[in-house]
């Protein structure tokens, strides 16, 4: 028998900030995270564009375990803290928090600076002796641990590490463990966080990131535009509670929006090249998934990251899956605000995908003036539109290594 | 300083002791530190005085005075 699953929490460290209802208003009104940082040494240093994310661990994680916890493992802590908070579970008034919870976190790299300082201390400090907590911080499952261990959450603890679709495919594996009678509640998302010199060099090298635009750091994550450069950086995590519908209904939880499909699959193609074919079977598969014919969904949430290669694929795969339906829906990448937060990006954009239906209100795609004539749907420039009969939506996320993931979700 | 008011420093700040657990007849173990804390406790020792502290010196029935006369006598060492 197949269960409702609901998403009745969302909590994020974002580059807008963590307050989920004032993250999506600022996304509503096209505002971006994106700054020029300073990254790295004095002698070897660089300008780069960044959306950063401010992290405040006070009264979250106690400092005696703060040490053993990368930033990135920090960050999934605050998130799930802030999505627990947001399912009134932390405070007791809908329940407590249940101790057979699963957790499922995505994670592109773990712990990316730890990487760095024993790099460092062994290369440039020439000693052998990194510090003993290097291993721990550095695992890509710690985020996951730590959640689990902070919340006394008891059930299985995953990790997925698939690049950009990484938090994607943990929550779309949560929906279906729940669904499928499983497990009854768990927490499920992504964090990421490498903003540190040696690995922002390695993504320079790879000739995907964007250059600064004439109006200004901020406006140079540019999906879907004629002028786009390539993506910007960005670092945080995001976390949905997930229940299925008797756990939600016996507790008095109350549902931000109902999670109804789950489609992945593999370009089998190329490391880095995107493929319509590998994403436009991620969607149909989703889309069977949730039983849903195409014209039931009104709004997708790209994938777009604003690479001059992808965001025209993107296109012509949602062509493919969506047939003449594709010209009715509203599209947009909120990475032009948000910048790519790679193993938290999907997770990011399911939690504002999952507020714009609980809103009727579709965030824009900033700065889309000029669109590429090879992008030719609606994309949604610039302006957040109010949707009154908006019920299904769709969120992509592609990963480098060609896993393809998308989620459905609808209005609750 | 003295070396027990700079240990005592370290385990209140990072690792967040209360200051009433610590004493010269302490054990490590009861000021609430996993293996992973003491490693990590060694490790800023070692950083902080550039002395090595050989493994296992430092345990979980480690006292805090033992840890102190330890960390005097590889000071010593280390300067003359």
């Amino acid at each position: 028998m197949r269960r409702r699953v609901f998403v009745t929490g969302i909590g994020m460290v974002s580059p807008h900030g963590c307050a989920t209802d004032a993250v999506f208003e600022r996304v509503c009104a096209g505002e971006s995270a994106i700054r020029k940082l300073r990254s790295g040494t004095e002698e070897l240093g660089a300008d780069c564009l960044l959306a950063a994310a401010e992290l405040n661990i006070e009264g979250i994680i106690p400092r005696a375990q703060a040490f053993a916890m990368d930033r990135v493992a920090q960050m999934a802590v605050v998130a799930a803290h802030h999505a627990l908070r947001s399912a009134r579970l932390l405070d007791g008034e809908r329940g407590a928090v249940p101790a057979q919870a699963g957790v499922y976190m995505g994670c592109g790299l773990g712990g990316s600076q730890a990487i760095q300082d024993a790099y460092r201390t062994y290369f440039e400090r020439r000693s052998r002796r990194p510090k003993p907590t290097t291993v721990p911080l550095i695992m890509a499952n710690a985020p996951a641990a730590h959640v689990s261990m902070r919340f006394g959450l008891q059930g299985p603890s995953y990790t997925y590490s698939i690049a950009c679709a990484s938090s994607a495919v943990a929550i779309g594996e949560a929906f279906r463990a729940l669904r499928d009678g499983y497990l009854d509640t768990a927490v499920a998302g992504g964090a990421e966080s490498m903003i540190n010199d040696g690995t922002l060099c390695a993504w320079e090298m790879l000739g995907v990131l964007a250059k600064e635009h004439v109006e200004g750091a901020a406006a140079s994550s540019r999906p879907f535009s004629s002028d786009r450069t390539g993506f910007v950086l960005g670092e945080g995590a995001a976390v949905l509670v997930l229940e299925c519908e008797d756990t939600m209904r016996a507790r008095g939880g109350a549902p931000i929006a109902e999670l109804a499909g789950f489609g992945c699959a593999s370009d089998a193609h190329n490391l880095t090249q995107p493929c319509a074919d590998g994403q436009a079977r991620a969607m149909d598969r989703a889309l069977r998934d949730a039983r849903l014919e195409p014209e039931r969904i009104g709004y997708i949430n790209a994938h777009a990251t604003a690479t001059p290669t992808g965001d025209n694929i993107e296109i012509d795969a949602i062509k493919r899956s969506f047939g003449a339906h594709a010209s009715s829906l509203a599209i947009s990448s909120t990475k032009s605000m948000h910048g790519h937060l790679v193993g938290a990006a999907g997770a990011l954009e399911c939690a504002i995908t999952a507020l714009a239906l609980q809103r009727r209100r579709i965030p824009p795609t900033a700065f889309l003036r000029e669109q590429d004539p090879a992008c030719d749907l609606d994309c949604v420039p610039c302006k957040a539109r109010d949707v009154p009969d908006l019920d299904h939506a769709l969120s992509n996320s592609f990963a480098f290594g060609g896993t393809d993931a998308a989620l459905i979700l609808g209005r609750a | 300083m003295g070396t027990f008011t700079e240990l005592q420093t370290m385990l209140t700040g990072k690792f967040d002791v209360k200051l009433d657990l610590i004493h010269t007849d302490s054990k490590l173990a009861d000021l609430g530190l996993d293996s992973l804390g003491i490693a990590e406790l060694v490790f800023d020792i070692d950083e902080k005085y550039g002395i090595e502290i050989p493994e296992d010196d430092l345990e979980f029935q480690t006292t805090l005075g033992e840890a102190v006369a330890l960390v005097d006598r590889l000071r010593a060492a280390k300067a003359a």
